[in-house]
């Protein structure tokens, strides 16, 4: 590379200025182009703007993306990495990512360090933007909802299992659980009060065993009627789609002889699942709307792994890779139309382990894979070797059987290291983002890193007080999650055992002009108006949590009927049909501006409550009668001529059935009901 | 015979500067230079006595892998002072030698010895950067850098024209297309 840079800029400069004795460079406007962009690449945006207007050549340089990438790779040292910006302009990922990357090293740092008191903790759903924490220990069945960057408002709640729990899984909004017996158990998270919220059983669970894996859209789990939002398999090879909104299955298949042991999907229209024989599935279906029959699933072929294993499966849905993980092998798997089953493995040393792979998640559902990017839409994943060695690696670049291309091998430092012994690791947890890497120790350090360049920034975590930890306790790292919601975050939270580290820095900066601009950039290739697509996306999120709400007071009122003793189902339906007609017709009587009508139909109404089922019937039969006008004319004069009679009712239940009969066979003629209805006063 | 090698660097008017081969290493591409001229000798030569006499032989045939002379054509020797002092002021300060970007990660923007070294003329500074881009020594690049982006900073098209006597060669027709251009795209 510095042999190129003799000839090039050798060259350049003495054909700039020949006589070479002399002074080379009189001004500014005569230094080569790559020194002006590097000189430019040291102030922000808005200056640039500004500098175009100074000369033809400035204006030339600053819009001259290959110069700006070139600019960027002699500084970053990295032309593969994941976009900050998601623009084409390498100009702007360059300027922006120097702007973030300082204030991660030079933000203040801001630090809220607090215990939990549940159990230890194995599941975490963090809602940055909503402040909210939560947290679940598999063991003990312990989960806590709090604020993430205090813990205000902690509620710990034992034993939230379902007996019987053979798989969970965590998300901001709910948990969804699945039993040995083959049922499925949603639990919402979204009331204050979860206490009252009891877990709600997935109608038509029809898993014929065991319960192995259970899976949850992480971001919403309210879609339109008919779209998987959540998805169990069994031990049997079944995989069950669910519609959260109606509770039910929405899509059942057959899909294997044996036990399932991952689900990933997209919620969109792929379903990825693999059983323990290690084959994978790859089904193509649309999700959210799931009518239709399945069609054959892809099939890639992969190693039967001990079930004691270690073993994660992590799935890049834009790019369509599939990344497995375990004790000594990292292979990345292609299901994409024009490389599929083509695979690539990380070299692993002999003397050295797996412990963890992470990839980079920032927007699951996102957008396909856009070559066209700075940086070309890479997706970092970050293994980390039971020697603390980690490597950071590109799941969208590798070639067919080669092994996979390493961009970094970073040996975190920390800012203490106590030394364990040999076996346990000494980096335990990692989190990558379109900026950063975050590094976890054993001993519940974190350090972080550039993405890019892959050079330290800085330390993050503090030291934990002492008031918190038992002893001298030494904590590791359980997980670290960056906020994925906003590319431009400096903000994270780290778990140690059931110690929670919310961190910080700098103030939150507002970038929402540039934001703006990037969304619109990326829509305007999509070709979709943007400002449609936010409000139907406010819209939606709207009409969730307002479905949500209806649910939850369905369900209440369902269980309050329930448990008012009234032991007949039926009739309680009927009852609140009965109220919910004469409501209706109370509001004739008002268009009519008749007030003591009123009156008289809230007694009826009351004794019709409060009295048996042949009471309400007279209203159920109205029903029938209620699309002739006229009928609910004569019902209601009746009733106000009979307040007497609605009296007297509840002394002869003979007669007022006979009145019902009398109803139902006169129903279609008004004469005769009105007859009816007139002998039966009389007979009274 | 001692492994210390002297390097004379020599400016564009054939002055010559001897230093230290650890201080010239500060240059990346005098560094790579000397690893490829070097790196027989080097691969023989740590302390493997066989290969003594060898060694010795080459060195007496060759006289200038004791004294290694490089030429920098375009760097004026006034320039070239400039640039060893500053090596030799660095030379104990390791940089990574790639991805430079943050070595301003514990420091103020331009160190302060920097900023001092580099408060020279105008001429002078586009000089000391355009000879460290040659050599690539990059913090030295970006120093140098950084300070004329300071110089630009905050101020607006006519004001950095005057400042560096850029000569504005828009028409005014096209400097209005270029504002309406930039007034648009920060509407956006």
């Amino acid at each position: 590379m510095e042999e190129e840079e003799v000839d090039t800029l050798g060259n350049r400069i003495a054909t700039a200025s020949p006589s070479s004795d002399d002074v080379f460079v009189r001004g500014l406007p005569e230094l080569p182009s790559e020194v002006l962009v590097t000189i430019f690449s040291f102030l922000d945006p808005m200056t640039l703007d500004g500098l175009s207007l100074v000369c033809k050549r400035w204006k030339m340089v600053i819009n001259d993306n290959e110069l700006w990438r070139e600019n960027f790779i002699k500084l970053f040292g990295s032309k593969q990495f994941q976009s900050l910006t998601r623009s084409t302009q390498w100009r702007t990922e360059l300027l922006m990512r120097k702007e973030l990357a300082q204030r991660w090293i030079k933000g203040k740092g801001m630090y809220h360090t607090y215990a939990v008191k549940n159990g230890v903790i194995t599941d975490i759903a963090a809602d940055f933007r909503n402040d909210k924490l939560v947290l679940f220990s598999k063991n003990t069945g312990d989960l806590t909802i709090t604020s993430l960057r205090s813990n205000k408002g902690e509620s710990p709640i034992t034993g939230v299992f379902p007996n019987g729990t053979t798989s969970c899984e965590l998300s901001k909004n709910a948990m969804i659980f699945g039993r040995w017996d083959g049922k499925v158990y949603l639990k919402l998270l979204n009331q204050k009060n979860v206490y009252l919220n009891d877990s709600i059983s997935l109608r038509e669970s029809t898993h014929e065993g065991i319960v192995t894996v259970t899976k949850i859209n992480k971001d919403s789990i309210a879609g339109k009627h008919g779209s998987v939002r959540a998805f169990s398999g069994d031990h049997r090879g079944r995989v069950i789609g669910w519609d959260l909104k109606n509770y039910q299955k929405v899509v059942d298949w057959p899909i294997s002889n044996a036990s399932i042991t991952n689900i990933e999907s997209n919620y969109q229209d792929c379903v990825i699942v693999r059983d323990q024989l290690g084959i994978i599935y790859i089904i193509d279906h649309n999700l959210k709307d799931s009518r239709g029959p399945m069609r054959p699933p892809r099939i890639i072929k992969t190693e039967k792994i001990d079930e004691n294993a270690t073993f994660s499966m992590q799935v890049d849905f834009g790019d369509e890779n599939i990344v497995i993980s375990y004790e000594n092998k990292v292979r990345v798997y292609s299901y994409s139309q024009h490389k599929f089953g083509h695979f690539s493995e990380l070299e692993v040393p002999e003397d050295d382990q797996i412990y963890r792979t992470v990839i980079s998640q920032m927007n699951l559902q996102c957008c396909r894979k856009d070559d066209t990017l700075a940086g070309h839409d890479g997706l970092l994943c970050g293994t980390i070797f039971k020697s603390g060695k980690t490597v950071i690696w590109n799941v969208r670049s590798w070639e067919d059987q080669q092994p996979i291309p390493i961009i970094h091998v970073i040996v975190p430092k920390f800012q203490h290291y106590v030394y364990l012994n040999e076996d346990s690791p000494r980096v335990v947890s990692l989190d990558i983002n379109s900026s950063v890497i975050i590094f976890g120790s054993h001993n519940s350090y974190c350090s972080l890193y550039d993405a890019v360049s892959g050079d330290f920034m800085r330390f993050v975590s503090r030291k934990l007080p002492r008031k918190i930890l038992f002893h001298d306790q030494v904590l590791p790292v359980t997980e670290i999650l960056l906020d994925k919601e906003d590319n431009f975050a400096t903000n994270g939270v780290i778990i140690m055992g059931n110690i929670i580290q919310y961190f910080q820095f700098g103030e939150q900066k507002n970038y929402d002009k540039f934001k703006k601009k990037m969304a619109r950039n990326s829509l305007k290739r999509a070709g979709i108006d943007d400002r449609k697509i936010k409000n139907r996306r406010h819209i939606k999120d709207d009409v969730e949590d307002f479905t949500f709400q209806q649910i939850q007071e369905q369900q209440k009122s369902e269980l309050l009927d329930k448990y008012n003793g009234d032991s007949f189902e039926d009739e309680d339906e009927e009852l609140s049909i009965a109220i919910a007609l004469s409501e209706s017709l109370k509001m004739k009587d008002k268009e009519e501006g008749n007030a003591e009508e009123d009156d008289e139909l809230k007694r009826a109404l009351e004794l019709s409550r409060s009295q048996t089922a042949i009471l309400s019937d007279e209203p159920v039969d109205d029903l029938r009668l209620d699309s002739e006008d006229h009928d609910l004319k004569y019902a209601l004069d009746l009733s106000k001529r009979g307040t007497q009679l609605a009296n007297i009712f509840p002394d002869g239940e003979g007669s007022s059935s006979r009145i019902e009969s009398d109803l139902d066979n006169t129903s279609a003629n008004d004469d005769e009901l009105e007859l009816a209805l007139k002998l039966s006063l009389i007979e009274h | 015979m001692s492994k210390e090698k002297k390097i004379v660097i020599v400016s564009s008017d054939n002055e010559k500067f001897t230093v230290d081969r650890k201080v010239a290493e500060k240059s990346i591409l005098i560094k790579n230079m000397l690893e490829d001229l070097l790196s027989n000798d080097d691969h023989n030569g740590d302390n493997d006595d066989d290969n003594e006499l060898l060694r010795d032989a080459a060195a007496v045939d060759s006289n200038e892998l004791d004294v290694i002379e490089i030429p920098t054509p375009n760097v004026r020797s006034t320039v070239l002072k400039l640039i060893i002092e500053w090596c030799e002021h660095y030379k104990d300060i390791s940089f990574p030698d790639e991805n430079q970007d943050e070595d301003s990660k514990k420091t103020p923007p331009i160190d302060e010895w920097d900023k001092n070294f580099l408060n020279v003329d105008q001429e002078m500074l586009y000089e000391i950067i355009l000879a460290a881009n040659y050599l690539n020594i990059r913090p030295l690049l970006y120093s140098g850098c950084k300070m004329v982006a300071e110089m630009i900073r905050g101020k607006s098209p006519e004001e950095i024209r005057k400042t560096f006597n850029i000569v504005n060669d828009f028409s005014p027709e096209e400097e209005a297309a270029i504002r309406r251009e930039n007034e648009w795209a920060e509407d956006r």
